[in-house]
C-alpha cells in the first residue's frame, strides 16, 4: 500500500476547485484513500490501499478520479494519433526483458514542484505496481538532446560506457551495476545474464541501462525543460503499456502534449509487432443489470449506472438488459463484474446504502475442543491457579536449552528475522516458566496455567506438524512438591472425566524418580514431576517448582 | 473516623491499656503493665495504637537487662560448684580428685574443673600430695564466689535485672561471667531492649474518653465459638465492633488471564449472534493461506518479508482436490468464475509451500465447502507475520474472522451485520463505512467506529467473498467475509498503550490488570 505526498496548492491546481484538509478526508474514500496528516514541509501524507489502482498513486490520479465526481472528466485525444518517434528493438533480449514503450510530451513546464510529483509517481510505479522495478521500471529523459530512431538491444556490459547520474566519469555497464548506488540497489534484476539491456539513440548516445540508471547527458530532467521523452522497460508488455498510460494522463494533467512513440519489436507480442504508445488497452466488461441489484440488494436502473459510472471515470453502454462498462485507458484492474458492481457502490456512496440485517436464523455453537479448553480452564481456576498467555513463536533456546531437552524436532521458521521468535512452541512450561522467571517480586505461592495451541513435529501429518492443544501447569513455591501437582491434576482428571493414571518415567526437565506420564486408559497425554534444578538455574529460578502437562483432545 | 467510631472498634485489649492508664495518658514499655495484657501483646497494642494516631512516641530508651542462663538457673537451684566445693571441705580435711568428682555428681567435669581451677588460684586449695587437695586452714570463700552466688539468686529472685542498677563489683562479675567463659557456658546473659515512651494524643485522650462512655470494659468476646453457642453463654455477653476500615489482606486467588478474558467475551457474544466457531492449524500451505483467497502469487504481501515460511518440511505432498485445480484455473484465467484471472502462470508447487498461517480468513477459505446454507462461522485464531516486533507489532497475535452464507447476502446485509458489530462487540453508536480493498473481496468495506476516547478507529474489514475465492469450493451463494480488530479494543478495556503487554509474562502486572466491563 503505497503513501504518496501531495502539494496541497498544486493539488488544488489539479482538481480545478479548491479543497481544505477536512473535506479531503470525506472525498478519499472515493479512492480508497486515507488521510495520514501533514509532513513536516506541510505537505499532505495520503496513504492508497488499493493494490490494483495504480493511476491513483499520484496526484494528478487522486483529482483525477476526484474531477470526475463533479463531471469534470477529461478527454486524452493522444490515445489516437500517428508516432512521432520509433524505438527499434533487437532481437537477444527476449530471455533478458523484452518489453519497451514511450511516448513523448511537449509544452509541460517542468518546475521543482512537477518534477517530485513525476519523480514520485515513476518511483511507486516502478517499485510497488512494478515490483521493484522487476515488471516494470520507468525512465524520464529531455527530449530536445534525442534523436530517433532509439535503439533497445542487449549489449556485452563491459564493452560499453557511459556517465550515470549522479557522477562525473563514464564508466563501464558493469562497474555500474557494482558501484552505483542504483546498480547495487537493482543490479539484481539483471543479475545470471550475460548481456544487459541498453537504450541509445540515432545518434549512439545513451539514453540508459534500463532498469537501472539514466545517463547523465540525456536523463537528467531539471526545472525549465519543456520536452520529455518518457520511456518504460519490463517483463510484461500490458503492465508496460498501462504505466505509460497512468504518466501519459498524469503529464497531460498538467497542460502536456503527447505524442505517440512507435516501438518495433523484433517479433510479435500480443500488441502486434508495432506497438504505439499510449494505447489504450481498451478494457470493458459486459454486465447484466440484474448483477447489480443482486450484489447490492437494492434496486438499480440503467439510467442511474449510466450517471454513476460515468461520474466515476467510466463509459457505459446500455445494451438491452445489459450494460457494457468501459473503463478509462489509465485503468486495467478489472477482473470480474463484481468489479464494476463496486465501482458503482463507492461513486454512489456507501454512505447511500441504508444497512440491513440479515435475516436467516442460525444456531450459534463453540466448537467442541474450545468447550473442553473452557471447562478445564474453570477447573484450573477453581484451584487457585492463575492463567497466562504467551506467544506461540519462541526460541530454541528456551524450548530446548532450558529445558534440558534436545528431542524432538521443532517446527521452526525458514526466514528468521529473531532468534527469539524462530520456532514454535511445542510445549507450555517453557512459556509458565518464563513467566516465573520474571515474577520473582509477586506474592508467593505462584500457581500458573495456560490452556493453549503447540505445534508438534510430524513429518506423516499432512502439514509436517500437527497443531495440539495443551495444558500446562506450574506450582512454585518453597515447598512445592509433585505431591501438591499430581493432588491438582487427579482434581483436573476427575472434573474432566478421564481415568487418569502415573507411569514412571525419566524426562530430561524433570528430577530422576520423581517424574512420570500421565495416561489415559494406556495412552500417553502428558507429564507430571518436580523441575530439575538444572531447569532452574537456567531460567534462574530460585524456588522449587512442580509441574504437568496434558494434551486435552484425547479427554473430549 | 471519630473518636466515638474509633472506641466503639477498639480491640479489648487495647481497651484493657487504655483504661490502665494514668489521667496524663503516659505509657513506659516495659514497667508498664495492665492486667491481662502481657508484654508481647501490649506490644501489638502500641503497634495499633500508633498506627490510629491514639499514641504518640516520645522517647525511645535502651535499657540493658540481666538474665540467667539455664547455668544460671542451676547455680540458683543447686549453688555454684565453687560454693559446693568449698561447703565439702567443711566436712572434709583431704579429698582426691576422684572423690571430689564422685561428691558433686550433679556438676559436669567442665564445671568442677573451672571452679577449682580458680580457686587453687586464689590460694584456698592446697595440693598436699600428688592429686590430694586440703583447704587452706582459717580461709574463708573469697568474697567474688558469694557476691556471684548472691547475684544469681537476686536475678532469679527478679526474673531479671537492669544492668544499670548493679553494683560496680556485680557489672564486673556479669561481664565477666557472661563473656569469659562464652555464651553457652555463661552464668548470666545480656539483653539489651529498646523501651518506648508514650503518651496518648488527643484523639488517643478523647477515644479514652469515649471508651468511657460506650462502658467498654475491655472484656468483650473477640469470637463467638461453638462452645458458645452449645452452652448459650452467648446470652449476655457482648461483642467486640470490627472496625471496618482497616484494608484486609491481599489475596492471590485463581484468575483467568485478563487478554483472554477479553476474547472469551468477544467469543461468547459471537455465539449469541449466532456464529459457529471454526479453529484449524497453526502451519498451513500457501495454498489456503493465500491461493484460495485469490491472492495473486506475485502479490507483494506474500514475499519472504511478510510470512514466516517452514524450515522442514518445506512443502505439504499433497493439495486437495477438486479445489487445488479449480483454484489455479481461477488465477490462470478465470476458469469457472467468470473472471479473467490475474492472467499468469499458476505455480502448483509455491502452493504446496507451507507457511505460518497469516491470516485468520485461512479458516474462512476451509470452511467454505462444507459450510451449512445459511450459515455463520466464526474464529478468534492465532496468526503469524514477519514484523519487526515492537509496541504495535506481536510475534503472533488473534484475528477475529468469519463468513455468513445465504441466498440473500448482498452489499446492504454486510453494512447491516458491520452496524451490528459495531453495536455489540464496539458498542459503537456512530460508524462510518470506507471503501476497501482486500483481494479476495468485492465489494469490500473497512467499518470506522467512533471511540469515546480513541476517537473514530478503524474496527474491521469485510466484503463479499469474490466469486474467484468460493466458486472453486462449490459455493453458489454470496458469502460475506468479515473481520475484526480485536487488540485496539483488547488494550483499550485493559488499559495497556503497548501490544506486547496482551501477552505480558509479569504476575504482577496480570495480578493487577482488570478488564473493564464498558469498554
Amino acid at each position: 500500500m503505497p503513501t504518496i505526498t501531495v502539494d496541497p496548492s498544486d493539488f488544488q491546481e489539479l482538481l480545478g476547485f479548491a479543497m481544505d484538509e477536512a473535506a479531503l478526508g470525506t472525498h478519499l474514500d472515493l479512492v480508497k484513500g486515507e488521510f495520514k496528516g501533514r509532513d513536516e514541509a506541510g505537505q499532505w501524507r495520503v496513504e492508497l490501499n488499493d493494490t490494483n489502482r495504480p493511476d491513483l498513486w499520484s496526484a494528478e490520479g487522486i483529482a483525477r478520479q476526484l474531477r470526475a465526481a463533479r463531471g469534470r472528466r477529461r478527454d486524452y485525444p493522444f490515445f489516437r494519433g500517428e508516432p512521432c518517434g520509433e524505438i527499434r528493438v533487437e532481437p537477444g533480449l527476449e530471455a533478458i526483458r523484452p518489453c519497451v514503450a514511450a511516448f513523448v510530451v511537449r509544452g509541460v513546464r517542468v518546475t521543482e514542484r512537477s518534477l517530485a510529483q513525476l519523480i514520485q509517481t515513476q518511483e511507486k510505479l516502478a517499485e510497488n505496481f512494478g515490483r521493484k522495478r522487476k515488471d516494470v521500471a520507468i525512465g524520464v529523459y529531455n527530449l530536445a538532446k534525442i534523436r530517433f530512431p532509439v535503439s533497445y538491444r542487449a549489449v556485452d556490459p563491459r564493452a560499453h560506457a557511459y556517465v550515470p547520474l549522479g557522477f562525473e566519469e563514464p564508466m563501464p555497464l558493469a562497474e555500474i551495476l557494482t558501484r552505483h548506488p542504483k546498480g547495487i540497489q537493482y543490479g539484481d534484476v539483471l543479475a545470471g545474464h550475460a548481456r544487459v539491456p541498453y537504450l541509445t539513440d540515432a545518434g549512439g548516445l545513451t539514453l540508459s541501462m534500463p532498469p537501472i540508471i539514466n545517463s547523465r547527458e540525456l536523463g537528467e530532467v531539471q526545472p525549465g525543460d519543456s520536452e520529455l521523452f518518457v520511456e518504460a522497460t519490463g517483463t510484461d508488455l500490458a503492465k508496460v503499456l498501462l504505466a505509460l498510460d497512468i504518466l501519459a494522463c498524469d503529464l497531460a494533467d498538467r497542460g502536456g502534449r503527447v505524442q505517440r512513440v512507435r516501438t518495433v519489436f523484433p517479433a510479435a507480442t500480443p500488441f502486434g509487432r508495432e506497438v504505439d504508445a499510449p494505447r489504450d488497452l481498451d478494457l470493458g466488461l459486459s454486465i447484466p443489470l440484474t448483477e447489480f441489484g443482486r450484489l447490492l440488494g437494492v434496486p438499480v436502473t440503467p439510467v442511474e449506472v449510466d450517471n454513476v459510472l460515468e461520474r466515476y471515470g467510466c463509459e457505459v453502454h446500455v445494451e438491452g438488459q445489459s450494460v457494457r462498462v468501459v473503463l478509462p485507458p489509465y485503468r486495467a484492474d478489472y477482473l470480474h463484474p463484481v468489479d464494476v458492481v463496486e465501482d458503482f457502490a463507492i461513486a454512489r456512496g456507501y454512505e447511500t446504502f441504508e444497512p440491513r440485517m440479515p435475516r436467516d436464523f442460525t444456531a450459534g455453537r463453540a466448537d467442541p475442543v474450545s468447550l473442553l479448553e473452557d471447562k478445564t480452564r474453570d477447573a484450573m481456576i477453581g484451584l487457585g491457579y492463575e492463567e497466562i498467555i504467551s506467544n506461540i513463536l519462541t526460541s530454541r533456546t528456551e524450548l530446548r536449552t532450558h529445558m534440558q531437552r534436545e528431542a524432538p524436532p521443532l517446527v521452526e521458521v525458514a526466514n528468521v528475522m529473531n532468534e527469539n521468535f524462530a520456532a514454535l512452541r511445542d510445549s507450555l512450561l517453557p512459556c509458565l516458566l518464563r513467566v516465573e522467571a520474571r515474577s520473582g517480586t509477586a506474592t508467593y505461592p505462584h500457581r500458573l496455567f495456560e490452556a493453549g495451541e503447540v505445534a508438534w513435529f510430524d513429518p506423516q501429518a499432512p502439514h509436517g506438524s500437527r497443531t495440539r492443544l495443551l495444558l500446562g501447569a506450574l506450582v512454585v513455591h518453597r515447598e512445592a512438591s509433585l505431591s501438591e501437582a499430581h493432588a491438582d491434576l487427579d482434581f483436573l482428571a476427575q472434573q474432566l472425566g478421564g481415568e487418569v493414571s502415573l507411569r514412571e518415567e525419566e524426562h530430561p526437565s524433570f528430577l530422576p524418580g520423581r517424574s512420570a506420564r500421565v495416561l489415559l486408559a494406556d495412552r500417553p497425554i502428558g507429564w507430571l514431576g518436580e523441575l530439575h534444578p538444572g531447569v532452574l538455574e537456567r531460567w534462574q529460578i530460585g524456588v522449587p517448582a512442580a509441574a504437568f502437562e496434558l494434551e486435552l483432545e484425547p479427554l473430549l | 473516623m471519630k473518636p466515638e467510631e474509633l472506641a466503639a472498634t477498639l480491640h479489648p485489649l487495647e481497651i484493657r491499656v487504655l483504661l490502665a492508664l494514668g489521667p496524663e495518658g503516659r505509657l513506659a514499655e516495659r514497667t508498664f503493665s495492665a492486667e491481662g495484657v502481657t508484654q508481647a501483646q501490649l506490644r501489638t497494642v502500641i503497634e495499633w495504637q500508633l498506627a490510629k494516631e491514639c499514641m504518640r512516641l516520645l522517647a525511645t530508651e535502651e535499657k540493658t537487662w540481666v538474665e540467667l542462663t539455664e547455668l544460671g538457673e542451676k547455680y540458683a537451684a543447686q549453688k555454684t560448684p565453687a560454693q559446693a566445693i568449698f561447703k565439702l571441705f567443711q566436712t572434709q580435711t583431704t579429698l582426691s580428685s576422684a572423690q571430689l568428682a564422685a561428691s558433686l555428681p550433679v556438676y559436669d567435669q567442665a564445671e568442677r574443673g573451672s571452679a577449682f581451677g580458680a580457686l587453687k588460684k586464689e590460694n584456698c586449695l592446697l595440693e598436699v600430695e600428688n592429686g590430694v587437695f586440703s583447704w587452706k586452714p582459717a580461709a574463708s570463700l573469697p568474697a567474688r564466689f558469694s557476691l556471684e552466688q548472691a547475684l544469681i539468686e537476686k536475678v532469679k529472685a527478679a526474673g531479671r535485672q537492669e544492668m544499670s542498677a548493679l553494683t560496680l563489683e556485680e557489672k564486673s562479675l556479669v561481664e565477666g561471667g557472661s563473656r569469659k567463659r562464652g555464651k553457652e557456658k555463661g552464668v548470666f546473659r545480656l539483653v539489651t531492649e529498646q523501651a518506648r515512651q508514650l503518651e496518648l494524643t488527643e484523639l488517643g485522650q478523647a477515644v479514652r474518653e469515649a471508651a468511657r462512655k460506650l462502658g467498654r470494659s475491655g472484656d468483650e468476646v473477640n469470637a463467638l465459638t461453638s462452645a458458645m453457642l452449645a452452652d448459650g453463654s452467648w446470652r449476655g455477653k457482648s461483642f467486640r465492633r470490627y472496625n471496618l476500615q482497616i484494608r484486609p489482606p491481599r489475596r492471590v486467588a485463581g484468575r483467568r488471564n485478563p487478554y483472554r478474558e477479553f476474547l472469551d467475551r468477544v467469543r461468547r457474544k459471537l455465539i449469541g449472534l449466532g456464529f459457529e466457531e471454526m479453529r484449524g492449524q497453526l502451519v498451513e500451505t500457501e495454498f489456503w493461506n493465500m491461493d484460495a483467497l485469490f491472492m495473486p502469487q506475485f502479490h507483494s504481501a506474500r514475499d519472504i518479508h511478510d510470512v514466516y515460511f517452514v524450515k522442514q518440511p518445506t512443502h505439504a505432498p499433497a493439495l486437495e482436490e477438486p479445489f487445488a485445480s479449480r483454484v489455479a484455473a481461477a488465477h490462470s484465467d478465470g476458469g469457472q468464475t467468470g473472471s479473467r484471472g490475474w492472467g499468469y502462470d499458476f505455480d502448483r508447487e509455491r502452493s504446496r509451500r507451507l507457511v505460518l498461517r497469516s491470516q485468520g480468513t485461512v479458516l474462512s477459505a476451509r470452511w467454505l465447502h462444507r459450510a451449512a446454507v445459511p450459515g455463520k462461522y466464526f474464529a478468534v485464531a492465532r496468526c503469524f507475520r514477519y514484523d519487526q516486533v515492537d509496541a504495535t507489532h506481536a510475534p503472533d497475535f488473534f484475528q477475529c474472522e468469519g463468513i455468513v452464507l445465504g441466498e440473500q447476502i448482498d452489499f446492504v446485509t454486510l453494512l447491516g451485520l458491520l452496524r451490528l458489530f459495531a453495536k455489540e462487540v464496539a458498542r459503537a453508536e456512530e460508524i462510518h463505512f470506507a471503501p476497501a480493498y482486500f483481494p479476495f473481496t468485492e465489494p469490500s468495506v473497512e467499518i470506522h467506529v467512533k471511540h469515546p476516547t480513541l476517537g473514530w478507529t478503524e474496527l474491521g474489514g469485510a466484503g463479499i467473498f469474490r466469486p474467484e475465492v468460493v466458486r472453486p469450493q462449490g459455493v453458489e451463494v454470496p458469502v460475506i467475509a468479515w473481520g475484526l480488530g480485536l487488540d485496539r479494543m483488547a488494550m483499550m478495556a485493559m488499559g495497556l498503550d503497548d501490544i506486547r503487554e496482551l501477552f505480558s509474562s509479569d504476575l504482577n502486572r496480570m495480578r493487577t490488570t482488570n478488564v473493564r466491563l464498558r469498554d
